[in-house]
């Protein structure tokens, strides 16, 4: 019996998504478990798994397609048996309760938290056969790696890598394309840097027919999410700015002081940690518009706004209030590393109270930064650099910052928020 | 070889360790009295005829005064199997169980022996909080004590005659739903454990567990009516393909620990089903041991199957849902394939 191949629902907010990948064509044999296609939603590319073992027929979207969530693209035949007629997907699809043994669920649970599991007999026998486990695709509960997978895989013995060149090699390193996904048409089937480019080139969006059209960008994924969420936090909420210029000598001392104590922190963790601080004073800032009421926030989950290839990622550190300048140096860099290399997953990328945004780097002074919606308030930090400062009577040298408090006046006045950048702004001269 | 239940087979147990010892005598309440049921389940029903009232021993409505009657005559050469009505009132003897008979021993150096019979009945029988409850963890946890749990009627003749034997006090309990008995003292929703109870004198070992079923892909480890729970469940997998390994500790204390992990070193998956209350039960000193010994065999977490944080619940079907059921084993195990 045919089974239906699913696009699979990725979270409240997603209703559709974008297909960017069929890994098989059709009439592929296609094993229960590997991964099918690719989907990309708002928040990152997801492989979805085959739901069953099947030849691959009657697909239905292309690549680039906009695909709604539960929406059927395809069938997974037995061999000979023809793709049903078109009808209706089935009830139990429609009614929700899709298979979910298909949707890596436990998969953007484990990406969320960073690491693979394997269970203890599955170490113990991998190490006993000289294994590494990591690289095995888990079929236990929370797709960890069990006891049948290290046996599957070593009567199969198709641990090899791709036969590649090595200087295909390096060129998929540095295009970031899985040699793995590469169909090589060297000697012996061997990948070429040919083919690695082909396959980089593949990835890019297409080019349009008329000449005077550089670049046409569909305005989905991860785009579409941004161009939506910015014109919203423009739009829709009752935004304000609030600029002050501060004396940052002291958060500068207190930087160039853990540095040398070996804490590898940078402003944007002795910010987070200085916002937490704050914002346990002025709760009403920790807080989310919706709709009919400002719900305040206990956990202070502070986004941080990152720079990346795939355009402007938010990635969430969590429950800020309880963290250490260390633990926030950890998390934040893991974060902004997963964020760049595309590894993060949906779930890193949502539940924030609070967001900071830095263009510091870039030597920008002062900005009005955009609301990161639902969320009451985003801080914009300017660049620090060296300003003649009145210090006492006398005019001095000091390290200036400027810091903007953009906030919706919706949900909370000029004065409470005047004062939480206040307070903002006392930390950072004292230095924390 | 006669085929017989739990309640008659231990009953013909303490008949055969009456005549071989005439040390032996049963205290409790209305275990002899005429026209009575032999205690509340049967078990002791007619032996006052063969043995007379000095040692089928009627006491007045005293957990704590009967248990101190046996301990001391325990300490002074006798060998009494006590009989509490309900498990439940054990908690009216607890001192005397848990700090004198179980203490006296270490305390003296071993110049003096407790060697003693605590029978208690146990399990949730429509009998509500105060009647019904699982108790065996409480002792488990006392050293000094020995507990056993026998869940068949040649455990049950066998274990009984090694407590009668062994010098250390031993509590026995029974499940309420596994006696057999009949008549009116038959609980509803009973099983019966009937089966082979051998003539001729033989005893358990304190301390062997028994396995009830082999399998090899997961270790289904249950006490008293749970193991029967486990064995419908494992019928229930076997159709699945999934082959359980069900072990009956038997004795609790001292654990028959090696028959565990050495199931689940074979089969490298693990549950523990219990009538106890999950928190800081039974089952967790078990999941625990599992944990800690047979780590690295594991290829899925160990998992418990137990009652809720509640008291028995009286509402026959609130009970339903308390007492792990076979579709709960079931569950929990196909959770970890």
């Amino acid at each position: 019996m045919a089974t239906e191949v699913l696009v699979p629902p990725l979270g409240t907010n997603v209703d559709a998504v974008t297909l960017v990948t069929w890994h098989r064509s059709e009439g592929d044999q296609v094993t229960q478990g590997e991964p099918l296609f690719a989907v990309e939603t708002d928040k990152a590319v997801l492989d979805v798994e085959a739901p069953a073992s099947g030849v691959l027929r009657g697909m239905a979207a292309a690549e680039g397609d906009e695909v709604p969530a539960l929406s059927r693209i395809a069938w997974l035949c037995e061999a000979g048996e023809e793709p049903p007629a078109a009808g209706p997907v089935a009830a139990r699809a429609a009614a929700g309760a899709v298979d979910l043994a298909c949707v890596r669920q436990a998969d953007l649970g484990r990406e969320a938290l960073g690491r693979r599991f394997a269970s203890p007999w599955a170490r113990t026998l991998a190490s006993q056969r000289g294994m590494d486990w990591t690289q095995l695709r888990g079929t236990g509960p929370m797709d960890a790696v069990v006891a049948r997978d290290i046996t599957d895989a070593a009567e199969t013995t198709e641990q090899r890598p791709p036969r590649i060149t090595p200087l295909a090699a390096r060129a998929a390193r540095e295009a970031g394309v899985d040699a793995c996904k590469v169909e090589g048409t060297g000697p012996a089937g061997r990948i070429t840097r040919d083919d690695v480019l082909r396959a980089a080139a593949g990835r890019r969006r297409s080019v349009s027919a008329d000449p005077t059209i550089a670049e046409t960008i569909p305005l989905t994924g991860i785009r579409g999410r941004i161009a939506d969420r910015m014109f919203r936090g423009a739009v829709e909420t009752a935004s304000v700015t609030l600029t002050a210029e501060v004396d940052a000598t002291g958060l500068v001392e207190t930087r160039t002081r853990m540095l040398g104590d070996g804490l590898k922190a940078g402003y944007n963790d002795l910010l987070i940690l200085i916002v937490a601080a704050a914002l346990r004073d002025h709760p009403r800032l920790n807080a989310t518009y919706e709709g009919d009421r400002v719900v305040v926030r206990r956990n202070v989950n502070v986004a941080l706004a990152v720079d990346t290839d795939r355009g402007l990622l938010a990635p969430v550190i969590r429950s800020v209030q309880d963290m250490s300048l260390a633990e926030i140096a950890d998390a934040t860099s893991a974060a902004i590393h997963r964020a760049r290399t595309g590894e993060i997953g949906p779930d890193e990328l949502r539940g924030s109270t609070f967001t900071i945004t830095n263009l510091g780097m870039f030597g920008i002074d002062a900005f009005t930064p955009i609301l990161n919606v639902p969320e009451c308030a985003i801080l914009g930090v300017g660049r620090i650099k060296p300003t003649p400062w009145v210090v006492g009577d006398c005019i001095g040298i000091r390290q200036a910052m400027w810091l903007s408090l953009t906030f919706d006046h919706r949900l909370v006045d000029g004065g409470p928020a005047a004062r939480f950048l206040q307070a903002i702004c006392r930390a950072v001269e004292a230095g924390l | 070889m006669a085929v017989m239940g739990i309640a008659d087979a231990l009953r013909e147990g303490i008949r055969e360790e009456m005549r071989r010892d005439p040390t032996v005598f049963c205290i409790g309440e209305d275990i002899g009295v005429k026209g009575g049921w032999g205690g509340a389940f049967t078990v002791t029903l007619g032996l006052v005829d063969e043995f007379g009232p000095e040692r089928i021993l009627d006491t007045p409505i005293s957990e704590s005064g009967f248990c101190g009657i046996a301990i001391g005559a325990a300490m002074t050469g006798m060998r009494p199997i006590a009989d509490v009505q309900y498990g439940d009132f054990l908690f009216c003897m607890m001192d005397q169980l848990a700090n004198q008979a179980a203490k006296m021993t270490y305390m003296a150096g071993g110049e003096v022996k407790v060697p003693m019979v605590m029978r208690a009945p146990v399990g949730s029988t429509r009998r509500g909080a105060q009647h019904a409850q699982t108790l065996e963890v409480f002792f488990t946890h006392v050293p000094g004590l020995k507990v056993v749990a026998p869940s068949t009627a040649y455990d049950a003749k066998g274990l009984l005659k090694a407590a009668v034997r062994d010098d250390n006090p031993v509590l026995m309990f029974e499940h309420k739903l596994l006696y057999g008995s009949k008549g009116n003292r038959a609980e509803k929703g009973a099983i019966s454990p009937i089966g082979d109870v051998p003539d001729e004198d033989y005893i358990v070992p304190i301390g062997k567990g028994a396995i009830r079923r082999r399998g090899r892909d997961v270790t289904i480890v249950g006490k008293l009516l749970t193991v029967y729970r486990a064995l419908a469940a494992a019928d229930e997998l076997a159709r699945s393909g999934v082959e359980a390994e069900v072990i009956d500790p038997r004795t609790l204390v001292p654990l028959d620990k090696e028959m565990v992990l050495e199931s689940v070193r074979k089969t490298h998956r693990f549950v523990v089903v219990e009538e106890d209350n999950r928190t800081h039960g039974w089952g967790a000193e078990i999941a625990a041991m599992v944990a800690e010994e047979a780590f690295w065999w594991l290829d899925a977490p160990p998992v418990r199957v137990s009652a809720p944080d509640t008291p028995p619940p009286f509402a026959p079907l609130l009970e339903q849902l308390y007492v792990p059921s076979v579709e709960r084993v079931v569950s929990a195990v196909q959770r970890l394939m």
